[in-house]
């Protein structure tokens, strides 16, 4: 008797564990098709007041930045694709204990929401959250770099 | 009395010997096949019958969460597909630096500006 019991409690315990397992299962698969991969374009610039270059690749950057501040020079430092998936943390060095994180947190039909910290030593001296839609562009610019300061051009592509 | 059974048995191993069991073989065999299918559709049903427990209706409940909660993964996820405010910065902070933000919805670009920031050497 006390065996047959202990059969049925094992028997049940499986029925359970095949229950749960089967809904994970699926849970995971719906979280994982809302994160679909984002690509996202991260230019690093220097803009400064030495000579007038203008990199060609960057007249939408001086375009935009024109009416807000007069530098003469942008310089196209790194042009980097990041492929993006969902709370996953994407570290881009910058130089000498500076560094820019980027994460995707947030995915909708037309638009995207990132998460975005620029450190240094290891200290967030800025941290984030935009909205990006297609063909928009977030400039986050200031921190000094040499004669001049540096800028994060950041716009997605989904 | 053994010259009988000798009698007997002779011709009959004789015919044993000669006679095809092919068929009955065939019979046996699909037998088996037809008992382990069964076998094993029976330990399928076991794993996924959940009748008994259905029977008293304790899972109804439990399932119609599951169910529930399953669609509304994504949902909660997605939240929401329109947004009322046209704003790209939801947040921002910076405890080191005085924070500036330009919004253009003319030339579609957001610019975030940090002022006061110490000096860095360029990037080599």
């Amino acid at each position: 008797m006390v065996v047959r019991r202990a059969r049925g409690g094992t028997h049940l315990v499986r029925r359970i564990d095949f229950f749960f397992a089967f809904v994970l299962m699926i849970l995971l698969s719906s979280t994982s098709a809302v994160f679909a991969e984002v690509q996202t374009r991260v230019r690093i610039i220097e803009a400064s007041n030495v000579g007038s270059s203008i990199d060609p690749s960057l007249t939408d950057v001086h375009d935009q930045l024109g009416t807000l501040f007069n530098f003469t020079s942008y310089r196209l430092l790194r042009d980097l694709n990041l492929p993006l998936v969902g709370n996953r943390p994407v570290e881009v060095p910058v130089h000498r204990g500076r560094s820019m994180e980027v994460t995707l947190f947030g995915e909708h039909r037309k638009t995207v929401e990132l998460r975005i910290r620029i450190k240094r030593d290891g200290t967030n001296i800025l941290d984030t959250q935009v909205r990006l839609s297609q063909g928009r562009t977030v400039l986050i610019g200031g921190p000094k770099h040499g004669e001049g300061v540096i800028i994060f051009a950041v716009s997605a592509r989904f | 009395m053994e010259k009988l059974r000798d009698l007997v048995k002779a011709p009959m191993e004789e015919a044993a010997r000669e006679e095809e069991f092919y068929w009955v073989w065939q019979k046996i065999k699909r037998g088996i096949q037809m008992r382990e299918r069964s076998a094993g559709w029976e330990s399928l049903r076991s794993w996924l019958d959940i009748s008994p427990l259905f029977r008293r209706r304790v899972w109804i409940p439990i399932a119609v969460t599951m169910v529930i909660l399953i669609v509304m993964v994504p949902l909660l996820f997605k939240k929401i597909t329109s947004y009322p405010s046209p704003s790209v910065v939801e947040y921002i902070e910076s405890q080191t630096h005085n924070v500036m933000i330009y919004e253009s919805e003319k030339a579609k670009v957001t610019v975030i500006w940090l002022f006061e920031g110490p000096e860095e050497a360029p990037i080599s």
